[in-house]
């Protein structure tokens, strides 16, 4: 055992954990009720008074408005909780560091000291806005130095701890209250490998709650005529009273067949009484489950696995302890389940473990311990290390004072007296690296031996160091793709999902834009943006950092090169730097964003937009025969059904219902996007075709061998664009294979006034319309008189009043960068 | 009797200058800014004339009627305050501006007369302008205040001079640089001479201190009237790039050149410079051979690739690529297109060899790799066409001689095939996004305008025109660079995009703001690039407009 | 910043770890562990490291990134393809005499020209 200690914090959406790893064992923390597990509910009475966890969660049925849970969900946004009694608007985040400061204090009465680390368990698909979140919870929580792990991480370490056989493929199934996460794992000579992460934000075992809620409601108005609806604000503490009573049944329903739910004078007749069977819950159930395990068959497809490759399924998370779930997934992934692992308590364990890996000792920093004339040492090692000869890196950095001697050579005796490393000699910058050999799967205690150049012994501090020999994460990798939305709505990744932190990534781009100095007008604008998305727009933003034209010390012309460099800390706190070098200047501020609220105005707007995106391709598809395109389409309206459900349950008050929305209707269009893509292909080629076909015609008629050679080779270009399915270059092609046609076009004597009726209907669309209809006006005077000229000025000048077209870098986030 | 005759015949002379009509409405169109000016002129020249013909007339009267010279003396200070009252340029250089008096600069210039004739409005700015540039600090509020008046007027020669002298005066040199230089893009009716040489004169002063002499004897030998300091800078120049001009003619334009002892440094440096000898251009032996086995050994690397040591499947061309990426900083263009023409073509060989798929197989099970060999191929291959892209767009190597090299070839090379397509996607893809961004600046000032002027119709001003140049200037250079880089046929491809949206931009200012010149420099500008790509419609449409604005 | 196709070779996971291709995940991991502990601990050893195109700095991110890259199989390969040259054999060679350049041309500017032409030196 080391005299370290190392604390880990699962906060979840609907409990919490804490765990203390000694170095030796893992042990769960008790509340003061006993239990490892801590409701996530806080209360604030009518006098503001705190109460948390269990205690909180007795107030549910008498006082619902006063007791809020779920908030894990609303991390990073603008969003206020209420309480009513006590008027007051709590903020997520404070109500998170009020669970937080509770765990603390278990902890403080379990090992003697107030925590000054910890690491705290988070969602893998978490976005910055959310990471900073839990930060400002902790440290609001009294926390000194916190680190973050993602959820499935935790659960591996937790699991894959000190396993005998610690190699191959294993899949981390984590159905949280609120989000479900899948990791693929491999651990290779006690190295863990976060090899890909999956999963649903949104996804959760309170949707379980959620379809069996609905149902009962579904049955009590068939049953009882009584009306009760997610949608209306009043009708809210009944239904939390409801989903609390569902809970319970869920959880009974885990042992027996069959199970009541029973609520006193629910009714405006008397009591809700209601018999739910197994086979009710499974049916309620089956759907969401299936769709997690679609997400766990969809990463191993992306990976190339078999379930046959995957060595075991660790499930974690409260859900995850439903029989019916856990025999569902098992029988439908077809691998292994690894049961001894408690699913409720492994994130905790995990983190704990994570902090021993992060060398993040929680006990307070001792005050000046020099103890009397010490040379000072400054050594670098493992905390936990998987392998077995890992290397002591040093320093001295302060020699003994009063003329006590100047060490010369160092040693490192294992304190079991069974291994000692060789003397080795300092180098030039007093420094030193020794390897030790580590007694496996348990603390290793290290004693620090100096002498001087006369063979005497030199005291050090520190004069011993412990490393723990077991399985290690040294890196928290980052969870979602991190990049910079361009100009073309692309985004130029920075660090990818996995990528270690911290990490530091610079890359060059150039500007589109001319940033006059001094000008309060021009604005250089850098969006980043967070997500796996190839759009900027679908992405979300997470940041931007703003160069103003009266900040610049010389005006940035388009095309001036801005080097750009994005920073993640070990927490994930995001940092930019731009540096202009034509003008040496360089900017930092950075505007962090929240995760946007979902108003149910702006989502009805959304979903309405997405609908009619929706019929639009729909008919499309039909009108060019794309079968496949239409199945794919008629799978999405399930997805689209749900977005409906959860805006109405938005508009009834539940926030969270609003986000998932939100997000829900994200995926949609980056959907029917990608489905656009394959109608336009087919309509592309097809106006190609006619194009060329028309441009050929009028050239033949009008064009010069100037013009025809040219064309030829923009019908060669649009040739080898279609074999290489490049939609950009096909369309610049037949843009100007048309363009030469025009051109010829306009030599036949019909082509004005052709062109003018043409315009002439479009008229009303011109941005200035008095103008347009004068022109329009002119040009029928000139039809009659023949004045081909004066039409042609008129076409002309009602072309320059028709709207231009529509505009991309508005949906980028508005980026000056390419 | 004489002289009142003479009077009556400069008044007459001076009614009909004012009165007459233009050359002919054919040719210039007398509502345009450019007849407005020339009348403005006309009658500038008529009203000086006047006012010498007066003095004159009245000195001969005094003394025919025994007046002193006294009375002479104060006839001719009311002339002189006459004459600098309609051209007050005399005092402004003359005393205004050596003494720094911005302001005073500024408002007496705006009383016109020559040599703003042709741009009155920018004119006074850049009389202010160079009285700032002549304090010994920059005065960021003078600055700011002249900035502002530039969107008195039309922008024009002057304006532009003075904007760019405005930058050099904050120490923005690039900005400097750029509006300076694009003094020559106006049309020279809108542009007065001496804004004009004030922009040279300023850019060969910079040219001069960077030691871009190439530079100066370019912007000395214009064709054009320019400055005696310029005339000397640019011998000197002639001395310093190894071209040469005689000691006693450096000396005469040092001698009738203003500031002969600043300009003293600069005589010394010119006759320092030896004559230019025949050695100094000879290349070392190693550079020659090195410049054949460069240009020549598209046959012979083959061999070299083929001779593979057996163990690593990439090893030589790895280590072909690090010695090309090495000399590609040194070298000229050819030879920068040699040098990744022979790289490319030593990795088809190896992208094609069966030892690199053997070897990745084998490695693929060792490592339990997700991906099969011929994906970690492929990519390979991408990542190498990639590199290769990066190589030619990071050093600017045209494509035209890339082209060249490899039509010469029998056997294509895909690598270098992806490579070009890369690059030509990127560049085309750069002048649509930059075209993008000034159509949609364009689109954000047209609102902002009609929101004010939906306020104030008068004054919907707010329209900073040397911001918008500022735009227009960036967007050419980027497309020039591009056109340089990807050749006639990326050039073919991007004309038309920018094309649009420059049309469309030229237009606005011209029929909203009543920017002439502006439109003009844009369209003349795509009348050159439409004659150049033998683009004969759009070249018919630009010179119509330019007639129009004419 | 070193443009792309410069850093696929200079930043090459296994000329950042100063590893050949063929190590094993331990030595991997080991030498990424002390390399972090050296920079940490500010060893001037540790802070250079040697590639083809010559000397480089390492830095922390650097190394984490090197690991990370080197951890993932697929990767792995194609960067020991990359990295199959020996580095200090590569290292470029002295820059020759070349003829005269237009650079070299401008090499001797008149400094203080602006001042003596009448300008304020900006």
């Amino acid at each position: 055992m080391t005299d370290a200690l190392y604390v880990g914090i699962d906060l979840g959406t609907t409990n919490s954990a804490a765990a203390v790893f000694d170095g030796d064992r893992v042990e769960s923390v008790r509340n003061s009720q006993g239990t490892a597990l801590t409701p996530s509910l806080v209360r604030v009475d009518g006098s503001g008074r705190v109460t948390i966890g269990h205690r909180a969660r007795r107030f549910l049925a008498l006082d619902p408005t006063s007791v809020r849970g779920e908030f894990k969900r609303l991390m990073g946004t603008r969003e206020q909780l209420d309480f009513p009694a006590a008027g007051l608007h709590r903020r997520p985040e404070e109500l998170a560091a009020e669970l937080l400061r509770s765990l603390r204090h278990d902890i403080e009465t379990q090992i003697g000291v107030a925590p000054r680390c910890a690491v705290i368990s988070v969602p893998a698909l978490f976005e910055l806005p959310q990471v900073a979140a839990t930060r400002e919870a902790a440290t609001l929580a009294g926390f000194e130095v916190v680190e973050l792990i993602q959820e499935p991480v935790a659960s591996a370490l937790a699991s894959g701890w000190r396993a005998d056989d610690s190699s191959g493929h294993w899949m981390v199934y984590d159905l949280g209250g609120g989000t479900f996460d899948v990791s693929l794992l491999e651990t290779q000579g006690g190295f863990l490998n976060v090899v890909a992460h999956g999963g649903d934000n949104f996804l959760g075992g309170r949707d379980l709650d959620w379809a069996i809620v609905d149902w009962v409601l579904a049955r009590m108005e068939a049953e009882h005529g009584v009306t009760l609806s997610r949608e209306e604000p009043g009708d809210a503490p009944a239904i939390r009273r409801l989903k609390s009573a569902v809970e319970d049944v869920k959880i009974e329903l885990s042992a027996a067949a069959d199970a009541s739910l029973l609520l006193p004078g629910f009714l405006p007749s008397g009591h809700l009484e209601l018999t739910v069977t197994r086979a009710d819950l499974e049916r309620l159930c089956a759907p969401l489950i299936d769709r997690t395990v679609e997400i766990c068959q969809r990463l191993l497809a992306e990976h190339r696995l078999r379930p046959a490759d995957i060595e075991r399924l660790v499930l974690v998370g409260g859900p995850t302890a439903m029989p019916l779930l856990r025999e569902r997934v098992a029988a439908r992934l077809g691998v292994p389940l690894q049961r001894e692992l408690d699913p409720m308590t492994a994130v905790a364990h995990g983190a704990a473990l994570y902090a021993a890996s992060a060398g993040l000792d929680a006990r307070p920093r001792a005050a000046n311990d020099a103890r009397g004339p010490a040379a000072k040492l400054w050594l670098r090692h493992p905390a936990v290390s998987a392998d077995l000869k890992p290397h002591v890196v040093g320093k001295v950095t302060g020699a003994a004072q009063q003329g006590k001697g100047v060490p010369e050579t160092i040693r490192l005796r294992r304190k079991d007296g069974r291994w000692e490393s060789a003397w080795t000699d300092l180098n030039h910058e007093a420094g030193f690296i020794i390897g030790v050999e580590l007694e496996p799967r348990r603390p290793n205690v290290f004693e620090v031996l100096a002498r001087d150049p006369d063979g005497a012994p030199v005291p050090v501090q520190p004069d011993q160091l412990t490393i723990v020999q077991g399985m290690s994460l040294s890196d928290p990798p980052l969870s979602r793709r991190i990049g910079v939305a361009l100009a073309s709505d692309k985004v130029q990744v920075y660090f990818d999902r996995g990528e270690p932190l911290p990490a530091r990534r610079t890359f060059r781009h150039h500007t589109v834009e001319t940033v006059a100095a001094g000008s309060d007008d021009c604005l250089l604008k850098i969006p980043i943006v967070q997500g796996e998305f190839e759009r900027a727009h679908l992405c979300r933003l997470v940041g931007t950092l703003e160069i103003r034209g009266r900040e610049l010390k010389g005006t940035v012309p388009a095309g001036a090169p801005v080097e750009l460099t994005l920073e993640l800390d070990r927490g994930g706190n995001l940092s930019a730097r731009a540096l202009l070098p034509d003008i040496d200047q360089v900017f930092e501020e950075i505007a962090h964003l929240l995760v946007p609220e979902a108003s149910h105005a702006s989502l009805t707007a959304s979903f309405s937009a997405t609908e009619r995106r929706l019929q639009a391709m729909r008919t499309r598809a039909f009108r060019g025969r794309l079968g496949e395109v239409i199945e794919q389409l008629d799978a999405l309206v399930d997805t689209y059904k749900a977005v409906e459900r959860d805006i109405a349950a938005a508009a009834g008050g539940d926030a969270d219902a609003g986000l998932k929305a939100r997000r829900t209707l994200l995926e949609l269009d980056a959907q029917l996007e990608r489905l656009e893509g394959q109608v336009e292909w087919p309509e592309l080629k097809e106006e190609a075709r006619w194009k060329l076909a028309w441009s050929s015609h009028w050239l033949e008629k009008y064009g010069n061998d100037h013009e025809n050679r040219l064309f030829e080779e923009a019908a060669a270009g649009a040739d080898r664009a279609e074999r290489e399915q490049d939609a950009v270059e096909l369309e610049r092609q037949i843009s100007m294979a048309y363009d030469l046609g025009f051109n010829a076009f306009l030599r036949d004597p019909e082509a004005w006034p052709a062109l003018f009726e043409n315009a002439a209907a479009e008229a009303d669309r011109a941005h200035d319309l008095p103008r347009a209809h004068a022109l329009v006006d002119e040009g029928r005077a000139a039809v009659r008189a023949g004045d081909r000229r004066k039409l042609e000025r008129v076409v002309r000048k009602l072309w320059t009043l028709l709207p231009a077209e529509a505009r991309q870098r508005q949906r980028a986030f508005q980026s000056g960068l390419r | 009797m004489i002289e009142a005759v003479l009077l009556l015949l400069c008044v007459l002379g001076c009614v009909v200058l004012t009165v007459a009509p233009l050359p002919s409405p054919e040719f210039m169109d007398p509502k345009s800014p450019r007849a407005r000016s020339m009348r403005v002129s006309e009658r500038r020249w008529a009203y000086t004339l006047l006012t010498i013909s007066s003095f004159l007339f009245l000195t001969l009267y005094a003394y025919s009627r025994g007046a002193d010279w006294r009375a002479v003396g104060y006839l001719a200070v009311m002339m002189v305050v006459s004459i600098a009252l309609i051209h007050p340029w005399l005092l402004v250089r003359g005393l205004l501006i050596p003494l720094g008096q911005v302001e005073l600069a500024y408002r007496l210039s705006r009383l016109g007369g020559h040599p703003w004739l042709r741009d009155p409005t920018g004119g006074a700015v850049l009389s202010g302008a160079l009285a700032l540039v002549r304090r010994g600090q920059h005065h960021q509020g003078l600055a700011s205040w002249l900035e502002g008046h530039l969107d008195d007027g039309p922008l024009r020669g002057a304006g532009v001079a003075a904007a760019g002298l405005l930058a050099a005066s904050r120490g923005d040199v690039a900005d400097a640089r750029v509006l300076l230089e694009s003094v020559e893009a106006l049309d020279p009716e809108l542009c007065p001479q001496a804004a004009w040489k004030i922009a040279i004169d300023w850019r060969v002063a910079d040219a001069a201190s960077r030691g871009a002499w190439r530079e100066v004897l370019q912007l000395g030998r214009t064709g054009l009237k320019t400055s005696r300091t310029t005339r000397l800078v640019t011998l000197a120049a002639a001395r310093m790039t190894g071209e040469w001009a005689e000691d006693a003619a450096l000396v005469r334009a040092w001698l009738l050149a203003p500031r002969r002892l600043g300009n003293l440094s600069l005589l010394r440096l010119a006759l320092r410079q030896a004559a230019p000898s025949v050695s100094e251009t000879r290349e070392t032996g190693d550079a020659a051979l090195d410049r054949l086995a460069v240009v020549a050994p598209l046959a012979a690397l083959d061999a070299a690739v083929a001779a593979n040591d057996g163990h690593t499947p990439c090893a030589d061309v790895v280590g072909l690529q690090v010695e090309t990426l090495a000399a590609l900083e040194r070298r000229e263009p050819d030879e920068q297109a040699a040098l990744v023409a022979r790289l490319a073509l030593a990795w088809d060989r190896a992208l094609r060899s069966n030892f690199l798929l053997e070897h990745l197989s084998g490695r693929v099970l060792e490592v339990r790799a997700s991906h099969a060999a011929e994906e970690l191929r492929d990519q390979l291959e991408s990542d190498v066409a990639a590199d290769l892209a990066c190589a030619l767009q990071h050093h600017r190597v045209p494509l035209s001689r890339l082209s060249a090299l490899l039509h010469e070839r029998e056997r294509p090379s895909p690598v270098l095939a992806r490579a070009i397509d890369r690059v030509t996607g990127d560049l085309l893809a750069e002048i649509d996004e930059t075209a993008q961004a000034l159509s949609e600046r364009q689109h954000r000032l047209a609102e902002q305008h009609k929101r004010l002027s939906l306020v104030d119709p008068d004054g919907a001003g707010n329209f900073h025109s040397i911001e918008l140049w500022r735009a227009w200037l960036a967007v050419r250079d980027v497309y020039e660079d591009v056109a340089r880089v990807g050749g006639e046929q990326v050039r073919r491809l991007a004309f038309p995009t920018l094309e649009k949206q420059l049309g469309r931009l030229a237009l606005w200012v011209w029929q909203v703001h009543d920017e002439r010149g502006f439109a003009d420099a844009i369209f003349l500008w795509l009348l050159r690039e439409a004659e150049a790509l033998g683009n004969t419609a759009s070249a018919d449409t630009y010179r119509h407009n330019l007639a129009v604005s004419f | 910043m070193e443009p792309p196709h410069i850093a696929r070779i200079t930043q090459n996971p296994f000329h950042v770890l100063g590893l050949r291709p063929g190590c094993s995940r331990a030595e991997l991991e080991r030498a990424g562990q002390t390399l972090l502990d050296m920079l940490a601990v500010d060893m001037r050893d540790a802070r250079e490291y040697m590639t083809p195109l010559g000397p480089r700095a390492r830095t922390a991110e650097l190394v984490r990134h090197a690991m990370a890259e080197l951890r993932e199989p697929t990767r792995r390969v194609v960067h020991e393809l990359w990295a199959s040259r020996d580095q200090a054999a590569a290292a470029p060679r002295q820059p020759r005499t070349s003829p005269l350049s237009d650079d070299d041309a401008e090499r001797d500017g008149w400094h203080g020209g602006f001042r003596a032409l009448g300008w304020r030196t900006p």
